[in-house]
Formats: structure tokens, C-alpha cells, sequence
């Protein structure tokens, strides 16, 4: 079968959305599908987005067909509006921010872990398992609305945070593949599919709007994570191509950290009015948060919006509290809690704290938006005049906000100094839809039609290798470590690592330590490092093979020797194999994601 | 089985409290608690109808514009008022531009009959 629809999906932190467009007709229109699903209990609706949430009810309710979509079997679990809901009045039994967890790699993402500290008799899944069942849902949306052309056939695109590694990206592959998508499906960087979408909407004249060596920056705050993707407009057969050329580390803190951060200073005001919050009414007014934060940043804004927390029972009128949120006290706490102004060298605190106990996500220790911005660019040589971003885009929910818009243009204006400022490319009208449209429209371009991003992998990839040598008791061997990806390898492209051969105990598992690093873009295959600088190597989830052993001579400990050979599929998966050097056998390393050893340095 | 009415009473009180609101009586409580309150649900109410309805006027002048009824005019999208007499075509004001639902997105409920006269359930917190 060929393909009829391109289609495109974003498998979100807390929203995930489907898009898609008809191939093979002129001007084909991007569309969202309506994803019907749980809005209450028995109750379904369609809406655009799907939230990430995964409520794992009583066997009462499965019962009572409060999970029913219309199929034969009774449900025992409810993903999308409901479930949402349900975080707020039954958190114990809430997955929620499973994607956040796929790079958490020291938990084992295979393990039922979810939701986090619930109780023993909470009916519990993997960060893999919830991604999958989210996708699942998207796929029997699908199925839904086009019967006749099965998603298994179709072009389809996932997108993934740039900031994802090889090890998260793996994960996410595998709860696709198990939800049901087709084997040639491809992974795309969500900033890129930010990009995508404007592409798509202003066509051609994209080449009249930028020219040879301009520099974009995406920045994307999501709700709970922040991505930045710098892209290069290069130069392909006479005309413009755009080049991907570096990605910054996973940042978690996004819109979420901003809405709580204006809960926490409102809880004082509801306290002094003699109100003390219940947990039901918190989560109630994080989300009167959001809707001030989003009413007061905006051009022309009114100098207070009433936040308000209606009566839980009956009682609406009687039970309910309002306070006023100035516009000076928001735009003051989210400027200089999340953007404020700092120097180009600037760097934000490193170490991660695990300050959300409740969700028991590790979380930044620094939220300044700003201050990872002024180390992304600085990391990537983009800070000076020549190498450092020309345009914006912006990208994720927070920046509908305008007035943040204004103030990240307003400190990169500082940064840079006078002469040519940042601009910004207008951004696509609907923050929500832009990264599932873009991807749609990557699927096409991907038939040849439109302008393509490339630039092959964001990160290069190292296999920890320990020094032969003398052990000194006590100390752990030193550590070396061997490019074996190097930064913006291609799609299609295969590496055989020169180096020393390495000798693999055959009949037992060997493991690997593996790194990967968004800045040493100078390393090839083959590059044994000895030393590297704080964060310039960042410890991913290990490696392992596993070498039958060959069942003659079992008296001596057999040992292979082998070379490594990378590659990177069409589909941009990275695939690591040891190649034996006296036959012509190959084994391939599959990312081990089991629980990491305490003390391991990330 | 249950009525599509009783579906849509139940989506405005789970997202708005428009039952509770209604249902409340508003003695004893002054304009400003009223008011404070009716905000969140005038808003909320207002979400549900656009999603579930996509309201937009039947006719899309302005109010008050001048406006003219031809022969064979659809009786069931005009409503006429004051000097009605003789035969279209018909001059005068346009009073209210109409309201017209763009969608009936209506959810489907599935649940047992047991609920189906359920417009919000009893909700039990339960403690350890």
C-alpha cells in the first residue's frame, strides 16, 4: 500500500496533539485531527489535544464502563481530558509528565514506576508504557476518522525534544513501535518542527526573508521543559539550505515552574484573607495562574486580574475567594524568576536538585531561561558577532505570552550589544498545533516536496573505556572515552572506529559506559580522549552485548577481539555494533536502561 | 440511554458550575461576591459553548444596520417585529444579529442506567 496522508505527532509533556494532510494533492491543507476521548466518566468528546495523563481507576469504575470508548472490551484506564482531571482529585492515581521520565536515567524505564509513589495497590506502568498508551489512543483517534487508510501505511513523523538522547530516543521508538506505528516511521526534533511549520506557512518566500548566514534560534518553553535549537542557513547547489547545527541539554523547567511560582506568592494573599487552600484548591489555582499569567503579558494588558478560587461544594457563590494579581507583581516575579537580565557569560547552577518531591522528577536548580540561553550560545561559539543568532522563533505555550517574547529580544539586545538586532519571525498563530503541523509538513518534504533541515545527529557519542594499566587500590582505573559518532553524522551513513581492538568475554554481558557531548564538534570516530572539561560530556544510559558463548572450550575464559562500527539508520536511530576482527561475525549493543548505580555522575 | 440535554447540563456543571450557580440563592450575598463568582462561570460557560456549539450570528451585519428582507425570505432564520404589513420585500433595523451553532459537538455518554438521571455526582473525599 502507499501512502495516502502524511501524517504528524506530538507526543507532548502534557498535551499531545495529531496532524495531518492528504498526499499527492495540490495544496493540501494541514489539519488537526479531533482526538474524541474521556472528558468524565462514560463520557467522550472530541477535542484538538490530547493531554499526556493516564488515570489508573478503581476496578469499580472499569466496572461501570466509566472508561468505555465504544469498544467491546471495558477499559481499565482513562488517558486524555479526564484523566487530567483526575490528577487533580486523585494525584495517587495519576500518571503524569511520563515523557519527562524517559530521561531520567536513574530510574529503570522498562519498570512500572508510575505514578510515582503511589501506593502498592495502585496498578502501576512504565514511563514506556504510558507513552505507548498515549499513542495508542492517537492511533485508534486515527482509526476513528480515516477506517480505510490504516496508520501502518502511512508516512509518519514523531517528534522528540532536540535535547533527547540516543538512550530517550530508543525508548520513545520502542512505545511506538509497541502502540501500533509503522516500522518506517521517523523521529524528528521538535524545534525543527517548529521551524517546519513556518516553512509550511510562509513557502517559498522563506528564501526572500532570510539570506546566506543568518542564524536561527528556536526557543521552545514547553510546559515542562526548554529546548534550543540554533539553525544555519547554508548554501546547496546555488541556493539556501538549512542547516542544523546545535542543540542544547535537557532543561527542565518550563510554563509549569511559572504558573506554580504565581500559586506559591498567592497562596500568602488567599492566606491572609483567611483562606487556606485544600490540595484540590491548589491545583484549582495553579491553573487560575496560568489563564492571569497568559491575560496579563500581554500588549495593552489591565493592570490586575482577579484570580479566583470557587467554593468546592454546593455553596459556589459562599465558598468562593478571589484576590487580585497586579500586572507589575506577575511581570516581576516571571522576569526576574525566569528571564532576567544577565551577562553573555553567565551560566546557570548545574546541579539538579529533586525539589518536586512530589512528582520526583529531578528538576533545575536554576530557572533563569536567560542564563541557559547565555550558556547554550556561549557552548556553541554563537556569541559573537558572525556566529550568533539573527532571527527567533518562538515556539512552545509560554511564549503566548508577548511581553516574555519582548524580554528574551530585549536581552539578547543587551547581550549583542547595537548595529543588526535579534528579530523575530512571527510566530505561527497557534503555539498548541505548531510542532504536530510542522511535522506533517516534514513528512511531506520528505517525498522531495519543500525545503529540508539537515544537519544528521545534534550530539557525538562516546564508549567509556577503561585503561589497561596497573590498579591503584582504591582508585577506580582511569576512564577514557571513544568517539564513536561524531557530531553531525548523516542519516544513512555507517563509521568503522579505528582504534585498538577490544577484547569481549564471550558467554557473559559486556557493559559500556556511554557519553555524549553537543559540543566537542571537532572529535572524529576513532578520538580517544584522556581529559574533557565539566560538561562537555554528559553520561547517558550504558550499553550492552551480549556474546553467545560458542560452547567449545570452556576451561579458559574466550575472549573476542573486536572493533566498534556506528551507524545512523535513515530513520536517525543511532545503532552501535562490535565488530569481530578475526570472523565475520557482529554483535549489536542495545542500550541498557536499568536502574544506574548511586553515584553516578550525569 | 439519556437525553442529549441532560449530557450538556452535566458538561456545564462539571466545567462551569452553572448548576451550582443557578441553584444558589443569591440572598445575603452582595454584588461583589456574586460578582467574583460569576466571572469564572460566565467565562467557563462560554468555553463550553464555543467548543461544543461554535456559536456565530445568523446575520453578520452590525446591529442596528438597515436591512432588506427580499420575496421568499427563510422565515425560520428572520424573525419579524413592529409594522409588519403587506407583502416582502421587507425594509427596516436589524435588532439582534441571531446566534446560529456552528458545530453540536455534544458529547456521547455511555454510562450505566443507573446514572443517566446523573447530572453531577456525589463527590466523597476519603480520608486514609
Amino acid at each position: 500500500m502507499t501512502a495516502k496522508y502524511a501524517i504528524g505527532i506530538d507526543l507532548g509533556t502534557t498535551n499531545s496533539v495529531l496532524a495531518y494532510v492528504p498526499l499527492g494533492v495540490e495544496g493540501g491543507k494541514v489539519e488537526v485531527l479531533p482526538l474524541p476521548q474521556l472528558v468524565a466518566a462514560a463520557t467522550v468528546e472530541p477535542r484538538n489535544l490530547l493531554p499526556s495523563f493516564l488515570y489508573q481507576g478503581t476496578t469499580d469504575e472499569a466496572a461501570a464502563g466509566s472508561f468505555d470508548l465504544g469498544g467491546r472490551k471495558k477499559p481499565e484506564h482513562a488517558v486524555g481530558a479526564y484523566a487530567q482531571r483526575q490528577a487533580a482529585d486523585s494525584p495517587m492515581r495519576t500518571v503524569t509528565s511520563a515523557k519527562s521520565w524517559l530521561c531520567v536515567n536513574r530510574v529503570d524505564r522498562r519498570e512500572p514506576i508510575l505514578p510515582w509513589g503511589a501506593p502498592a495497590d495502585v496498578p502501576k506502568v512504565s514511563p514506556v508504557e504510558a507513552s505507548k498508551r498515549y499513542l495508542e489512543h492517537l492511533i485508534w483517534a486515527w482509526k476513528q476518522a480515516f477506517p480505510k487508510a490504516p496508520i501502518g501505511d502511512q508516512e509518519v513523523v514523531l517528534t522528540v525534544p532536540a535535547s533527547f538522547d540516543a538512550g530517550a530516543r530508543e525508548l520513545t521508538r520502542e512505545a511506538a513501535l509497541a502502540a501500533g506505528l509503522p516500522e518506517s516511521f521517523v523521529l524528528l526534533e521538535e524545534p525543527q518542527a517548529a521551524l517546519y511549520a513556518w516553512l509550511a506557512e510562509v513557502g517559498e518566500k522563506w528564501r526572500r526573508r532570510l539570506k546566506l548566514g543568518d542564524r536561527l534560534l528556536v526557543c521552545d518553553v514547553g510546559g515542562g521543559t526548554t529546548d534550543f535549537t540554533l539553525i544555519e542557513v547554508a548554501e546547496e547547489g546555488g541556493g539556501l539550505a538549512l542547516k542544523r547545527v546545535a542543540v542544547g541539554d535537557h532543561t527542565l523547567v518550563g510554563g509549569d515552574n511559572m504558573d506554580l511560582a504565581l500559586a506559591h506568592q498567592l497562596r500568602g494573599a488567599f492566606a491572609s484573607k483567611g483562606t487556606e487552600l485544600d490540595p484540590w484548591q491548589s491545583v484549582a489555582l495553579w491553573h487560575a495562574c496560568r489563564t492571569a499569567k497568559e491575560a496579563l503579558l500581554i500588549p495593552d494588558a489591565p493592570a490586575k486580574h482577579p484570580v479566583t478560587i470557587l467554593g468546592r461544594g454546593r455553596k459556589l457563590i459562599g465558598g468562593t475567594v478571589s484576590v487580585d494579581l497586579e500586572r507589575t507583581t506577575a511581570a516581576a516575579l516571571l522576569m526576574d524568576g525566569f528571564f532576567p537580565e544577565c551577562a553573555l557569560t553567565d551560566a546557570p547552577a548545574r546541579r539538579r536538585v529533586s525539589g518536586f518531591k512530589e512528582i520526583g522528577l529531578p528538576f533545575e536548580a536554576d530557572t533563569a531561561v536567560t542564563r541557559h540561553l547565555a550558556a547554550f550560545l556561549t557552548a556553541h561559539g554563537a556569541a559573537e558577532p558572525g556566529t550568533r543568532p539573527t532571527h527567533v522563533l518562538f515556539n512552545g505555550g509560554v511564549f503566548k505570552a508577548a511581553a516574555l517574547r519582548d524580554r528574551l529580544l530585549e536581552v539578547m539586545a543587551g547581550w549583542f550589544g547595537g548595529g543588526e538586532s535579534v528579530r523575530s519571525l512571527e510566530a505561527t498563530p497557534d503555539l498548541d498545533f505548531a510542532v504536530a503541523k510542522g511535522a506533517a509538513y516534514y513528512a511531506t518534504a520528505k517525498q522531495g516536496k519543500g525545503v529540508r533541515i539537515r544537519g544528521g545527529t545534534a550530539r557525538g557519542y562516546y564508549v567509556g573505556i577503561e585503561s589497561a594499566g596497573p590498579a591503584i587500590p582504591g582508585a577506580p582505573r582511569p576512564l577514557r572515552a571513544l568517539c564513536v559518532v561524531p557530531i553531525g553524522m548523516e542519516e544513512g551513513t555507517e563509521a568503522d572506529v579505528p582504534g585498538d581492538e577490544i577484547g569481549l568475554v564471550v558467554g557473559e554481558p559486556a557493559q559500556f559506559r556511554f557519553f555524549s557531548s553537543t559540543t566537542r564538534r571537532d572529535d572524529r570516530p576513532g578520538a580517544l580522549l584522556t581529559a574533557w572539561s565539566e560538561g562537555e560530556l554528559a553520561e547517558t544510559d550504558s550499553l550492552e552485548a551480549h556474546l553467545p558463548a560458542s560452547g567449545k572450550g570452556k576451561a579458559k575464559e574466550e575472549y573476542v577481539p573486536v572493533r566498534f562500527r556506528s551507524k545512523i539508520t535513515e530513520l536517525g536511530m543511532l545503532e552501535l555494533w562490535c565488530v569481530a576482527t578475526n570472523s565475520e561475525q557482529k554483535w549489536k549493543l542495545e542500550f541498557s536502561v536499568r536502574e544506574e548505580a548511586e553515584g553516578s555522575s550525569g | 440511554m439519556r437525553s442529549e440535554a441532560l449530557t450538556l447540563l452535566a458538561t456545564l456543571q462539571r466545567e462551569a458550575r452553572f448548576v451550582d450557580f443557578v441553584q444558589e440563592p443569591l440572598t445575603g450575598y452582595t454584588d461583589a461576591q456574586i460578582g467574583a463568582a460569576a466571572r469564572d462561570v460566565h467565562r467557563d460557560c462560554g468555553k463550553v459553548l464555543e467548543r461544543l456549539f461554535a456559536l456565530h450570528p445568523v446575520d453578520t451585519r452590525a446591529e442596528g444596520a438597515a436591512v432588506e428582507l427580499p420575496a421568499g425570505f427563510d422565515a425560520g432564520r428572520f424573525r419579524l417585529s413592529g409594522n409588519v404589513a403587506g407583502v416582502p420585500p421587507y425594509r427596516g433595523t436589524l435588532r439582534h444579529p441571531g446566534w446560529e451553532a456552528g458545530a453540536t459537538n455534544v458529547p456521547a455518554w455511555s454510562g450505566p442506567e443507573s446514572a443517566a438521571r446523573v447530572v453531577a455526582p456525589a463527590e466523597i473525599e476519603v480520608t486514609a
